[in-house]
């Protein structure tokens, strides 16, 4: 459960995100739409922690976003995966590593390394390409590998901000298609995205934000700016 | 919690591969730091040992007239020993010092001769008296000089070391002062290299260290590989450092003690009971030079 309530951001003095309330249930699947620059991006920095609101409140999954303590927030990232476009993958490790190292960072077994990370990268459609490095990987196979590695600790929410940026129209479907699955094995799923297409392929809930606000949230929306 | 200590040094260890040639390079300053250090640790102890050395051989011999009796100079003996200064006083009857003349000089035929020659020993009895500070000769001397035992005197002489300990010593002191001033001047050097080399790897390091937080990492996850980094450089360096000064010790101090005459310093043993001390020192302060300056890179450029 997502629940955010009159929530503010500014950034230096200029108000980026106004008044914004939002209720997502477990499993939902939430596509947030808007122009450059209305603060999709904003919202979900607010999400993981990574900034803190100016006012409101903002819970997911019972942690009270907006109030962490420092030492918190890395527990609470562990319960979540984050795909952002300029997180990127580790030139220098493999794909079996670049997924794997979610859980060696945050403390996991090895035992369970070598349980999960197979599955993950079976998830996205990797498999047999574990040994590869990411620059002998396509655009969308390096993406698949970015889902992998944020969902290989099996999180229960998982952001994705512009993550068909720069991808063709079929490749974009196919990794749609894999949060798509994601979502279906129970996982709520929120995405950004400019993606005109694909919005009024899915089907899903989208929310529209214009300068700051949240304008519509449809049940099953369409890309309408 | 073992297994994410395990992982962090690991990261640590990689750290320091990653920029192999940086490494050695602040590896190769810590080294000359600590080498400054040691050698100076090492001419302190060393020096202490030649100085006492030296002090331990000075005496003062006093030589009595040809008739002065033996009960007159027991009497003397007994007057020195209660004095506080002196340590000891040894007696040498005029016949062990003929003995002792003779053992030494027994190659020497000439000489041997010529005491055959001579009807009477022409030794006298003798007085040996150490004192405990060479600072107390003075008095020693004085209460010889002018108290009531002057007449049975013929003379007495100090076997003079206190030149030599001068010179020793300021020459010593001198050192140290180079020495301590090269050293500080190193330890501020190292400590802004390691700095410097920390701050690198952590600029290439950036990607990784935010994807760590992103995936929920610790900041403490994130940091100690860097600490570890920085206590890598002291032991290695540490160890580098003593694996020259071994053969420098076992080399010079035999030299050292030929030149000021010291027979009961042996640099073996000095070698077995300090070396330990010495690795010991360079490498807690090799540690703490290098945790001291990645905690200082770390607040600077990976605080929160
Ligand atoms: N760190 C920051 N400091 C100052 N201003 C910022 C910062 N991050 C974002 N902004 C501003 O906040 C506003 C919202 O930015 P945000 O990145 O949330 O937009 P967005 O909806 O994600 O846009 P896009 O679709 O282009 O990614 C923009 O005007 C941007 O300039
Ligand atoms: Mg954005």
């Amino acid at each position: 459960m997502i629940s955010i309530k009159n929530t503010n951001k500014s950034y230096h003095e200029e108000l980026v995100l106004k008044d914004v309330n939002l209720e997502i249930k477990d499993g939902e699947f939430v596509t947030f739409v808007g122009r450059s620059g209305v603060g999709k991006t904003t919202l979900f920095k607010l999400l993981i922690g990574e900034e803190k609101q100016d006012s409101g409140k903002m819970i997911v999954n019972s942690w009270n976003v907006g109030e962490l303590a420092r030492k918190q927030v890395p527990y609470y990232r562990r319960r979540l995966g984050v795909v952002f476009q300029d997180f990127k993958l580790l030139s220098k490790k493999t794909v079996y590593e670049n997924v794997a190292f979610t859980l060696v960072v945050s403390g996991a077994s090895n035992k369970k390394i070598k349980e999960l990370v197979p599955q993950a990268i079976g998830l996205v459609g990797l498999s047999g390409k574990e040994e590869r490095f990411p620059e002998e990987l396509s655009g969308g196979e390096q993406q698949r590998c970015a889902i992998a590695r944020a969902i290989v600790h099996q999180p229960k929410v998982l952001l994705a901000d512009e993550l068909t940026g720069d991808l063709d129209a079929i490749y974009s479907w196919e990794i749609m298609e894999i949060l798509l699955k994601i979502n279906k094995l129970g996982n709520t799923v929120l995405i950004a995205t400019h993606d005109r297409d694909i919005v009024n392929r899915l089907r899903k809930r989208v929310v529209t934000i214009e300068d700051g606000k949240i304008i519509r949230d449809q049940k099953v929306g369409r890309y309408v700016i | 919690m073992l297994r994410s200590l395990g992982r962090v040094i690991k990261f640590g260890f990689k750290n320091f591969w990653r920029n192999i040639w940086l490494s050695m390079a602040t590896t190769l300053i810590m080294v000359l730091t600590l080498f400054s250090i040691s050698l100076l640790l090492v001419l302190n102890l060393y020096g202490d040992l030649i100085i006492n050395d030296v002090k331990s051989k000075i005496d003062v011999t006093v030589f009595f007239k040809e008739d002065v009796a033996k009960v007159q100079i027991d009497e003397v003996k007994l007057s020195l020993e209660s004095m506080g200064e002196v340590r000891d006083v040894r007696y040498i009857s005029k016949e062990d010092a003929l003995k002792s003349f003779q053992e030494k000089h027994g190659d020497n035929p000439l000489v041997l001769a010529s005491i055959k020659e001579l009807e009477d020993n022409p030794l006298r009895e003798t007085l040996v008296i150490r004192a405990d500070n060479p600072e107390d000769y003075d008095q020693i001397a004085s209460f010889l000089d002018n108290g009531k035992y002057k007449p049975s005197i013929e003379k007495f002489n100090f076997d003079d070391n206190k030149e030599i300990i001068k010179r020793i010593s300021s020459t010593l002191s001198i050192v140290k002062k180079i020495g301590v001033g090269v050293s500080i001047i190193f330890c501020v050097i190292v400590l802004v290299v390691i700095f410097n080399t920390i701050r690198m790897t952590i600029y290439t390091q950036k990607d990784e260290i935010s994807i760590m937080r992103l995936v929920g990492a610790t900041n403490s996850f994130i940091q100690i590989p860097f600490i570890i980094e920085g206590m890598l450089y002291g032991i290695l360096a540490s160890v580098i450092s003593t694996i020259i000064i071994y053969p420098l010790i076992v080399y010079f101090t035999p030299i050292v003690n030929q030149f000021f005459e010291i027979t009961n310093i042996d640099s073996a043993t000095f070698v077995s009971e300090n070396l330990l001390f010495i690795i010991g020192a360079q490498m807690v302060l090799g540690v703490l030079l290098g945790v001291f300056s990645s905690l200082i890179a770390i607040r600077k450029y990976l605080s929160v």
